[in-house]
């Protein structure tokens, strides 16, 4: 049943926000993105509500770009890191001693790995482009969801309820998918709204370093990154992006940990 | 008359060769239950898991019905599984907390087959829910809205909807307050002895440290010392005269409230 | 005939002894733990306090040991001899615990530092006694006061006891090396939270005997702790019942057992006899 939530609203609409904003985007933009009229760093005005970037381009449009843009580096990464992770993690929980400690040591170093040193790596042997930032980050993700599943699914293999349904005749599948996950996803979602964020944010950081998803495609990061240099004499150019990046994280924060809230039976009707 | 579940000359061992049990054997007859005693490190826990088709002896075999028991057989350990069940002793742990008390108790029924259709499920659950006292509307709720107690009897009446012949109970009442003790021992005394048509009475086989419980329960006892049987045979002669040492420590041991 | 007990009085000449005045302990929502509660224990004597879970029993024994966690708050008042706990700082507590109270708690494993020595642990209450005392012990002076600690506590082989951490020794030797640390202040008051409820039938009534002539021997206080009737009747002389964090019934233990005023002291009694009784007959039919 569903249960009122705060964050869940907030989170909600804030992610909504950019999500509409992104949705929009598919079909109507105010500028083509290569359209270089306006003046250059113009102010907002009626013409151009947020105003034009260096090269003259409009920053509305290049914005609501790159919204498209954060929604699917944060989607896609979590996508891969959460597909790879969970099913590494379950397998290392189940798995005997030897193979269990080859995993985790595996696992280990992926983390240890900073996670824009192995997106360049696989950016190098991909080339820079959305998809190959989207599964770089990915990677880097699955090994802490990975870690993180692992340990929560092991400490749901000791309880007795494990045992009481080996004993009720149900196979080692059906108490994966009926005990194990539902006991567990809570805590890999908030993790995964986490990793969003970070998913995000690494993006901006690859395309600010002029890794991600090279021109005219239009990632909040680079947007940041050409902004730079102008800072001081047309702030709006990098306040808005980072306001965006901002309400997105945050949104996303608050709405996994309202569904958390929401999905958890023992917040309801307490003793 | 060919025992419900015979245990004969069984031994168990773990892979590095540290060895639990020793030539176990006793015989359960249906109607006759049987209380394992000892303390921790007997073995009462590894025999149990033996039992239930957890692991497979290392030595010896056991018995259901007559015809020896494979637990890695897969058909073999279904039907088994329909014919005995287990409650456990944590009554904080056995249930998990994320299903509604009628998903635990139909998971037998579900994983065996045995109810067809929902409306059968539900009747069921809500005969088994009767039958452990208590109230129906319980089937929706969850379990941190019960006590210790209540969590126990939601276990109990997940392992005897499926209408099993044997019920294991490991420790089943050692979690629970004194007063709430005397009201679980009482209700599983009525299971194993009472019974109707549709519920014919279960044998149980109670694993326990506490000899009060057994006696309470068990018309036969087994007492395990150090993974071997020290004494085995009817609760009353075995508590009344005592042959083996440890038999009798052990029942020396138990502090006793002065003044009957 | 058992009696309910009044509140002690304290407006007589001072009195000595543990002196527990309307205990009233709150959670952190407000809700009430411990409605107060009243009890005296005198000097020397050994009292039960009986209760099942969520009866406030354990944390009766923290707060009168000044250890409550900090988001519970406490009301009334907890007076051994001159030192009132309520209330009192932090510092002034520490030096009175050990020296003039203790407590053995369930579970050793998880009372005693798995990462130490049983030898430094033990060490450290035996030298600040030393130093309340006014000695300082030398290495040789120290070792003996621990080897006569272990084998107060019955323990065989001292030397391998004192070098060896918790978790190598039997939870029965945990359970008597906590004891040892607990009276190694020499304290006068000591409580017991079902110290033996954890281990095995045999193991319980050997660590029952020696409670109980230990604690005989030097004339201390004991507040005995448990929901085991048969276990509190082997031990104390009188007892509490509590029940949600009041007191349902005081009195001797043999008026207890044999006379219950109070319906839940009745149902609890009822059926510890009932499993007690099954022992003499075996099953019942």
């Amino acid at each position: 049943m569903t249960g009122r939530s705060r964050s869940l609203t907030a989170g909600g609409i804030l992610t909504g926000f950019i999500a509409l904003v992104a949705l929009v985007s598919l079909v109507y933009l105010p500028y083509e993105p290569t359209d270089t009229t306006g003046g250059r760093l113009a102010g907002p005005d009626l013409a151009h509500w947020a105003g034009t970037d260096k090269l003259g381009r409009d920053l509305l449009t290049q914005l609501m770009i790159g919204a498209r843009i954060a929604l699917i580096a944060g989607g896609g990464s979590v996508l891969v890191g959460a597909v790879l992770g969970i099913g590494i993690g379950l397998l290392a929980a189940f798995a005997t001693r030897w193979l269990d400690d080859t995993l985790s040591a595996v696992l280990d170093i992926l983390i240890a790995f900073p996670t824009l040193l192995l997106a360049m790596l696989v950016i190098a042997a991909q080339g820079a482009s959305l998809s190959s930032a989207v599964l770089a980050i990915g990677l880097g993700m699955s090994a802490i969801v990975a870690r993180l599943t692992r340990i929560l699914a092991k400490r749901v293999l000791t309880q007795d309820y494990i045992t009481a349904a080996r004993t009720s005749g149900t196979s080692w599948m059906s108490i994966v998918a009926r005990h194990v996950l539902p006991n567990i996803w809570p805590t890999i979602l908030v993790n995964l709204a986490l990793q969003f964020g970070l998913a995000v944010l690494a993006e901006a950081s690859l395309s600010y370093l002029g890794l991600g998803a090279p021109p005219p495609n239009a990632s909040w990061g680079r947007i940041l990154q050409e902004a730079q240099g102008t800072v001081y004499t047309a702030p709006i150019g990098a306040i808005l992006p980072g306001l965006l990046l901002v309400v997105l994280v945050i949104g996303v924060n608050l709405a996994a940990d309202g569904l958390r809230d929401v999905g958890d039976p023992t917040r309801r009707n307490q003793r | 008359m060919t025992a419900l579940l015979e245990a004969h000359a069984v031994g168990y061992a773990y892979r590095t060769g540290q060895p639990v049990l020793h030539d176990v054997s006793f015989a359960i007859n249906a109607g006759e239950s049987l209380g394992l005693v000892g303390e921790s490190g007997a073995g009462k826990t590894t025999l149990l898991k033996l039992l239930l088709g957890l692991a497979v002896p290392s030595t010896g075999e056991i018995f259901s019905q007559g015809a020896r028991f494979d637990a890695r057989n897969r058909a073999q350990l279904r039907s088994y599984r329909r014919l005995t069940q287990a409650v456990f002793q944590d009554p904080y742990s056995s249930l998990d907390p994320r299903q509604s008390v009628e998903q635990i108790i139909a998971e037998p029924l579900r994983s065996l087959g045995i109810a067809r259709g929902r409306v059968e499920l539900k009747g069921l659950v809500a005969a088994a829910l009767l039958a452990v006292g208590l109230p129906p509307n319980a089937a929706t709720r969850y379990p941190h809205e019960f006590s210790g107690g209540q969590r126990q009897r939601i276990a109990i009446a997940r392992a005897i909807v499926p209408n099993p012949r044997v019920l294991l109970a490991d420790e089943p009442v050692s979690a629970l307050d004194v007063t709430t003790r005397v009201k679980i021992i009482d209700l599983l005394a009525d299971l194993s002895s009472g019974g109707t048509p549709e519920r014919p009475p279960m044998t149980l086989v109670l694993v326990s440290h506490d000899l009060g419980v057994v006696a309470s329960l068990c018309q036969n006892i087994v007492v395990l010392e150090s993974g071997r049987i020290a004494e085995q045979g009817p609760t009353h002669s075995v508590l009344s005269a005592p042959q083996h040492a440890y038999t009798q420590r052990l029942l020396a041991s138990v502090t006793r409230l002065p003044g009957a | 005939m058992s009696t309910s007990e009044h509140g002690p009085n304290l407006n007589g000449p001072h009195k000595s002894g543990l002196h527990v005045n309307g205990l009233t302990i709150r959670g952190p929502q407000g809700q009430l733990l411990v409605d107060g509660l009243s009890f005296a224990l005198s000097p020397g004597e050994r009292m039960g306090l009986i209760g099942e879970s969520g009866s406030g029993k354990s944390l009766t024994a923290l707060a009168i040991i000044g250890l409550l966690p900090a988001d519970l708050t406490v009301n009334g008042s907890i007076r051994w001899d001159e030192t009132e706990v309520v209330g009192a700082s932090e510092r002034s507590l520490n030096s009175w615990r050990g020296r003039c109270a203790a407590v053995v708690f369930q579970e050793p494993l998880t009372a005693l530092d798995p990462l130490m020595r049983l030898g430094q642990q033990l060490a450290e209450p035996v030298q600040r006694r030393a130093r309340a005392d006014g000695t300082k012990l030398g290495r040789q002076a120290l070792d003996r006061a621990l080897h006569a600690a272990v084998l107060e506590v019955r323990l065989p082989d001292p030397e391998r006891i004192l070098r060896a951490y918790p978790h190598e020794i039997s939870g029965g030797q945990r359970q008597r090396m906590a004891l040892a640390i607990a009276l190694a202040g020499r304290p006068a008051l000591l409580i017991a939270d079902e110290p033996t409820t954890a281990l095995d039938e045999t193991i319980q009534s050997e660590i029952l005997d020696l409670l109980d002539g230990l604690v005989r021997q030097r004339s201390m206080a004991l507040l005995f702790i448990s929901h085991d009737l048969a276990v509190v009747s082997r031990v104390a002389t009188r007892a509490v019942v509590l029940r949600a964090g009041i007191a349902v019934e005081t009195g001797t233990m043999t008026n207890l057992l044999s006379d219950p005023q109070h319906s839940y002291t009745q149902e609890l009694i009822a059926s510890a006899r009932q499993l007690d009784r099954a022992l003499d007959w075996g099953t019942t039919p």
